[in-house]
């Protein structure tokens, strides 16, 4: 078995983040991952504007990020957590 | 929406949604992730030690590599064999074990196999060496195909001819079909893939519950996401009332992302294709469509699947199936490792083995 070269240990196929669109011009855009930039093409979400969240695969946005949608997920989760600990409790019993 | 974002990593909150799904359930439950991600995320977080005892989750066939036979794994060696040919793929595939060889032996032995994260980069080296002939191998699920699909748009609006893909996607809502319909692994609940899903949407679901009474939830990649959908899980199976849910509504719509389906189906049409562990499946793989013909690379360069067993001591198949957990394969750990793996569920860090290797033992 040969070895790969340490910069081909790849990230796995299916990685998809949400990352911030920061220009748009045409097909093409360029997302914040981390402290970079990065180039990304647009053709899926044709209406992703400067400022949304979208879903980065395989050099495409795949789907924009639904900010109202995003903060009922965390509601849903404060209602399960309502009558518990959203914090730990400073001390332990 | 990204201050308090961090929520849905946090630890407490983590037990005390456990603690919630442990107050609900009363009855075993078995989940079953079919997303290579959950897979990862729930082996790395530690999440099915919060769970309680009738609450067990086992991992499906969700990881793209996994899935992909040990035909097709050497149909794309067969390619990089080819004089003129540049074999363009994930890095995830290269190490995958052929019958005989690995993309990666092949490459040592003179082939030209390169890595790229991309079907764009694949196009790109098409333009950058016109001299030769780059073949794309296009697995993947429907998160993946629709970016190959745009990829081949545009090769064929910049009338690139060097570039041609080996179609062997695959999608997701036959493989579960058919999990329910041979019930050996005893599942009652799916934790529905979350990108797959953005490009699908949830209505896709609709006959797990519908025909197999089966519990959906779709969960983001958070550990909190998770969680939430477990515990949506249960609350459906607790009162009887299996459906599909979507707790990662913030990506996934009902309909999907109708422009991705768009471009996914301007480009391919569905056909039967086999999966590793699951056989031939009707019309749940992709193939081009007929206008396409000329980017299919099994046509241009006249290769032939041919039937091929996986390697004898590898069960890959039964991990895909859900009825082997890894560390109860005899392998695991021993003539199976990262280093020299005897079949992708090992290769891949979305497989459940490699999942349960790096954060289990």
């Amino acid at each position: 078995m040969s070895r790969l070269a340490e910069s081909e240990v790849t990230e796995p196929l299916c990685i998809a983040v949400p990352c911030p669109l920061v220009t748009r011009d045409g097909p093409w855009g360029e997302v914040v991952l981390g402290e970079s930039r990065m180039k990304v093409r647009l053709d899926l979400v044709e209406e992703a504007e400067v400022g949304d969240w979208v879903i980065i695969h395989a050099g495409f946005a795949i789907e924009r990020v639904d900010e109202g949608e995003a903060r009922e997920t965390l509601k849903m989760l404060a209602e399960v957590l309502d009558p518990g600990v959203p914090n730990p409790p400073a001390e332990e019993p | 929406m990204r201050a308090d974002w961090g929520l849905l990593r946090d630890s407490a909150a983590a037990r005390a949604v456990a603690a919630q799904i442990a107050r609900e359930s009363t009855r075993p439950l078995k989940i079953m992730e079919v997303c290579g991600s959950h897979s990862h995320c729930i082996a790395r977080h530690g999440i099915a030690s919060l769970l309680p005892p009738t609450v067990s989750l086992v991992p499906g066939p969700g990881c793209p590599v996994c899935v992909t036979p040990q035909s097709e794994v050497n149909l794309a060696g067969d390619i990089a064999d080819l004089p003129g040919v540049t074999l363009a793929t994930f890095g995830d595939l290269v190490r995958v074990p052929g019958s005989e060889m690995s993309l990666a032996d092949r490459r040592a032995a003179g082939a030209d196999v390169r890595i790229v994260h991309s079907a764009l980069d694949a196009l790109n080296l098409a333009r950058a060496e016109p001299d030769r002939q780059i073949v794309f191998v296009a697995i993947g699920f429907e998160t993946t195909a629709p970016t190959v699909a745009a990829a081949l748009l545009a090769a064929r609006d910049a009338v690139i001819s060097n570039f041609s893909v080996l179609a062997l996607h695959k999608t997701m809502p036959p493989a579960m079909r058919r999990l329910l319909e041979i019930g050996e692994a005893g599942i009652n609940a799916f934790l529905c893939p979350g990108h797959v899903s953005a490009v699908i949407g949830s209505r896709a679901y609709e006959f797990l519950p519908d025909e197999f009474g089966a519990a959906c939830a779709i969960a983001g990649f958070e550990p909190l996401d998770v969680l939430l959908a477990i515990l949506a899980l249960v609350r459906q199976w607790e009162a009887g009332q299996p459906r599909v849910e979507v707790e990662y509504s913030r990506i996934v719509r009902p309909d999907g992302n109708r422009r991705a389906l768009d471009v996914l189906n301007q480009v391919f049409e569905a056909c039967d294709t086999d999966w590793r562990g699951l056989g031939t499946l009707p019309d749940s793989g992709l193939r081009l469509r007929p206008r396409f013909a000329e980017f299919d690379a099994e046509a241009r360069h006249c290769v032939q699947r041919r039937p091929a067993p996986p390697h004898p001591a590898c069960r890959c198949g039964e991990v895909l199936r859900g009825v082997l957990l890894p560390p109860d394969c005899g392998a695991f750990g021993r003539a199976c490792v990262p280093e020299h793996p005897l079949g992708p569920c090992m290769v891949s860090s979305e497989g459940a083995c490699a999942a349960a290797w790096n954060y289990q033992r």
